[in-house]
């Protein structure tokens, strides 16, 4: 779509200022399966989403089809739902920042491999698996997959950003049987280069992940001591983030509302957003608005220290944004998401960790959040499973239990923080974490 | 959309090398949704969701690709690189492409394109209304109204040229309950293949009415026990619970590859002999349903259980292939920008002979859960969990109090063999099913049923 065209018949419809975000992206992704190439997909695509202020409201919509045909049709649609916006909220467009920072990026070399490589490597890592342990009686499926996302940002201010990301993920799923039982497990790894993730290592690690799990029992319902190990604290932390959102807050919606500068959490936690760090899956050097990311802290020994914001949420609490304006899609409005928020870790290794506890349960799956927790009352249930351990050593595999509490209040009660933080594939990550006690329900 | 004559160029050039068959699917969707906080619009987005995608097949193997970008020069490139996956003598040719033509069972009387925003915003209004005049603990009401129109044209090798238009409109009802310190939320959110009729014959005030119900109870609700105990679930969407423990476990993605715990057991029994269940893509203006499923052909009701036997599967023509089965019209999509796999329609258990009194009559001790929040299963093990919204405690036969925060987990293939009633009111509900191909809808669906051991999981 021809952008000056579109912005100056905006002009003439009264809609100024206006803005464009622009995302293409191409994709190859490759599945083997019984040392074939099962699914090959390959894609170019994209969407342009236009915002505009038009009777002092702030209009949206967005297109694919990328043709002139569509400006008259993608402006109207603005100005009508403009029309129907009754909040009386502030709007902005932000006329950009004078410099921004830079993020450090490994550079990915498999952007360029050719696919036979990608699928040889696929199929060792098939064929390694298969033969890695007689009770490993399926290798279900192991894909490698290669974006590279283009985002543009234009406005009426004389905003003209760019940027340019770049990722392969990883996995393989096998499926494991002893004794009529079945267990699947599947390691993603976020790699730029094959070297980066040697297959022997990959395929002990989830050998050991899937095995380790076989014949798992139930234990009694009670109250135990819990280690949520790093990937299951993450998932869990990830899901409560909405907490620390903004709009969440002047909204009257989030538990944390009337908090800041109040102990919250047990001050051995403190957590940082941090979309400058190197690699980060989330690391940017401006928020979807335009505005500049900077590292922050938001909870300092236990301490609310800041809330997340976009241009909106900081005009309702009069501050200013904290470059987390991002969309959860190039469709969507902008949103409040956190870049790279982590729980800093300790020094205390899992091992530590693990004898610490002496007596309790490892948590290293949970399942089911986007049903078993309610992020607002932030009480949840979920199914996991992990490991007993008896006398600081892990004893037996555990499976089909519910692990259940209350997230602000779980937080008060950590006992050790871990050191394992690893790099997330999603906003949220943290090290694996000690709590004194949490609701098992098993036999 | 494309002419045939240029699709039947692309899908010529997509089995040049020595693919057997090959499909695109061209889709165009117009999407309006609005969300309303206490009654006041805060958001308005809408837009046009365009793109194509082609897939071609080699036996058992795939490879798809997909572009926004429909101009021909594109197509042709992008039907030559995805060829290049193979490399022998042309098999086939593309046929020449004729109109399926059929009789739209799905007839929808007033399309939401045509609908002005005003009218729509009524809607979400009157949900809004009945929540927040439910009750003064009722603080928060957020309402999102939803509408889609989505244009399909589907076309293979085979000659096939099939077009569907998929309308679909839901309300999204959340409310949050707030007593002093307590807070709790309550959704409820009606939704069908239908146009803006559809505000015409459900209540949205009465809706509004049943989210706030629902988080008014659960403010004053205790913390549900946990344990292993009798378990009844009701009707609509309560169906969540054969969704998870059995429906994805029946798709033939998993089935196909040996991967689903009920491979290889047609004809054997799955579940007590009081379940009998269907997927039926064909109910008229049902949440699930359309004319033809995403691969272009026309929509079954499909027998998956009949008194506990396993009769069939949930499938698609690339896994039929692998299993040696034909399709049974399950490939659904989210849109062109995935490729289409066996899904779930709008699945559910038959009426039994049980009545949901005579079952909590004869319960001693255990949890009613009268409606349910989503699950997930892991199809290989059978492993499932899903979410209580509402549930109450039966303690003598009699139900004795509201619970909360509860969620139930089981194995599909041993929960399936302890449902020991099966009810007479079947009724079905909607919910977003999200698995390899999207984000669908899809209906789940029982009548109330008993199982007789299962793990729940509350903070007591």
């Amino acid at each position: 779509m021809n952008i000056s065209k579109l912005m100056e018949k905006a002009k003439a419809l009264q809609i100024d200022p206006i803005e464009v975000y622009i995302q293409k992206s191409e994709k190859q992704s490759i599945e083997v399966f019984a040392q074939k190439v099962d699914a090959l997909t390959i894609a170019q695509s994209g969407g342009m989403a236009i915002r505009g202020i038009y009777n002092g409201k702030m209009g949206y919509c967005f297109v694919e089809e990328d043709s002139d045909d569509n400006i008259d049709t993608c402006l109207q649609m603005l100005m009508e739902n403009a029309k129907s916006l009754e909040l009386d909220e502030p709007s902005f467009i932000y006329a950009g920042d004078n410099e921004y920072p830079s993020v450090e990026v490994t550079e990915n070399q498999l952007v360029n491999v050719d696919a036979s490589e990608k699928i040889a490597y696929l199929k060792e890592v098939e064929s390694k698996l298969a033969q890695s342990d007689p009770r490993i009686v399926q290798v279900m499926g192991s894909l490698m997959e290669t974006q590279q996302v283009q985002t543009q940002i234009y406005n009426s201010l004389g905003m003209d950003l760019h940027k340019q990301e770049s990722y392969t993920v990883f996995y393989s799923s096998v499926l494991a049987q002893e004794n009529n039982d079945n267990k699947s497990a599947y390691e993603i790894k976020v790699m730029h280069s094959f070297d980066e993730c040697p297959i022997d290592e990959y395929v002990e690690k989830l050998k050991e992940k899937v095995c380790s799990k076989l014949n798992a029992t139930q234990v009694k319902t009670g109250k135990y001591k819990v280690i949520l190990k790093n990937n299951a604290m993450s998932s869990l932390l990830g899901a409560f983030t909405g907490l620390f959102d903004g709009e969440q807050v002047y909204k009257g919606i989030s538990k944390l509302k009337d908090k800041m500068n109040e102990m919250i959490f047990d001050e051995k936690i403190t957590i940082l957003d941090d979309p400058l760090k190197k690699d980060g899956i989330n690391s940017t050097p401006f928020d979807d608005e335009g505005v500049t990311s900077y590292t922050k802290t938001v909870v300092e020994n236990g301490v609310l220290k800041l809330f997340l914001h976009n241009q909106k949420s900081a005009a309702q609490m009069n501050t200013t944004s904290t470059g987390n304006g991002f969309k959860s899609g190039y469709a969507s409005s902008v949103g409040i998401h956190p870049t790279n928020f982590y729980i800093q870790p300790s020094d205390v290794s899992f091992d530590a960790l693990v004898e610490q506890m002496d007596c309790g349960l490892i948590i290293d799956e949970i399942n089911g959040l986007h049903a078993g927790l309610n992020p607002i009352t932030t009480d949840f249930s979920l199914q996991a499973a992990g490991y007993y351990v008896e006398n600081g050593k892990i004893v037996k595999p555990v499976n089909l239990i519910t692990v259940a509490g209350n997230f602000l209040e779980m937080m008060k009660e950590v006992e050790v923080v871990g050191s394992d933080l690893e790099d997330a594939l999603s906003s949220a990550s943290a090290p694996s974490i000690l709590f004194t006690s949490l609701s098992i329900s098993g036999e | 959309m494309l002419e045939k004559q240029q699709l039947q160029e692309i899908l010529d050039v997509c089995v040049s090398t020595g693919g057997d068959f090959a499909e695109i699917f061209e889709e165009k969707k117009t999407t309006h949704s609005y969300g309303l906080l206490n009654g006041q619009v805060e958001q308005a987005n809408s837009g046009i969701v365009y793109g194509i995608g082609m897939r071609i097949y080699h036996g058992t193997e795939s490879v798809y690709a997909y572009s926004n970008d429909t101009s021909m020069d594109n197509l042709r490139k992008m039907a030559k690189d995805l060829s290049a996956s193979y490399d022998e003598e042309k098999k086939v040719s593309c046929k020449e492409l004729i109109e399926v033509v059929y009789e739209n069972q799905h007839p929808i009387l007033m399309d939401p394109t045509n609908v002005s925003s005003e009218e729509k915003i009524k809607v979400a209004k009157l949900a809004t209304q009945g929540a927040s005049e439910y009750d003064p603990v009722i603080q928060k009401v957020m309402v999102r109204y939803l509408d889609e129109k989505q244009e399909v044209a589907i076309s293979n090798t085979e000659g096939k040229y099939v077009q569907d238009t998929r309308i679909r409109t839901r309300l999204a009802i959340q409310v949050i309950a707030i007593d002093g310190d307590k807070m709790e939320t309550g959704f409820y959110g009606p939704g069908a293949s239908k146009g803006f009729e559809f505000y015409s014959e459900m209540n949205p005030y009465e809706a509004g009415k049943e989210a706030a119900r629902i988080a008014k109870t659960l403010v004053y609700a205790d913390e549900c026990p946990s344990g292993n105990m009798p378990v009844i679930i009701d009707n609509g969407f309560g169906g969540v619970i054969f969704h998870e423990a059995c429906g994805h476990s029946l798709e033939a993605s998993s089935v196909a590859k040996n991967q689903s715990v009920f491979s290889g057991k047609l004809g054997e029994k799955i579940a007590s002999s009081k379940v009998s269940a269907v997927d039926d893509g064909t109910i008229t203006n049902a949440w699930g349903s359309s004319n033809v499923d995403d691969e272009g052909n026309f929509t079954k009701r499909n027998l998956l259980i009949e008194n506990g036997i396993l009769k069939g599967y949930m499938i698609d023509t690339l896994n039929g292939r692998r299993m040696g089965m034909p399709s049974t019209s399950n490939s659904r999509r989210q849109s062109y920008k995935y490729e289409t796999t066996s899904r779930m329609t709008n699945t559910f258990i038959l009426n039994g002979e049980d009545t949901l009194e005579e079952m909590i009559a004869d319960t001693p001790y255990g949890l009613y859960c009268k409606s349910m929040s989503g699950g997930s299963v892991d199809p290989s093990t059978g492993d499932f969990n899903f979410a209580v919204q509402e549930g109450y405690l039966i303690q003598d036969g009699k139900i004795t109090k509201p619970v909360k925060g509860a969620s139930l987990i089981g194995n599909g293939a041993e929960t399936l063999l302890k449902i020991d009633k099966v009810g007479n009111n079947l009724k079905r509900a909607q919910g977003m099913c999200g698995s390899s191909s999207g984000s669908i809808p899809t209906d789940v669906g029982q009548p109330a049923i008993r199982v007789s051991q299962m793990i729940v999981g509350g903070r007591e």
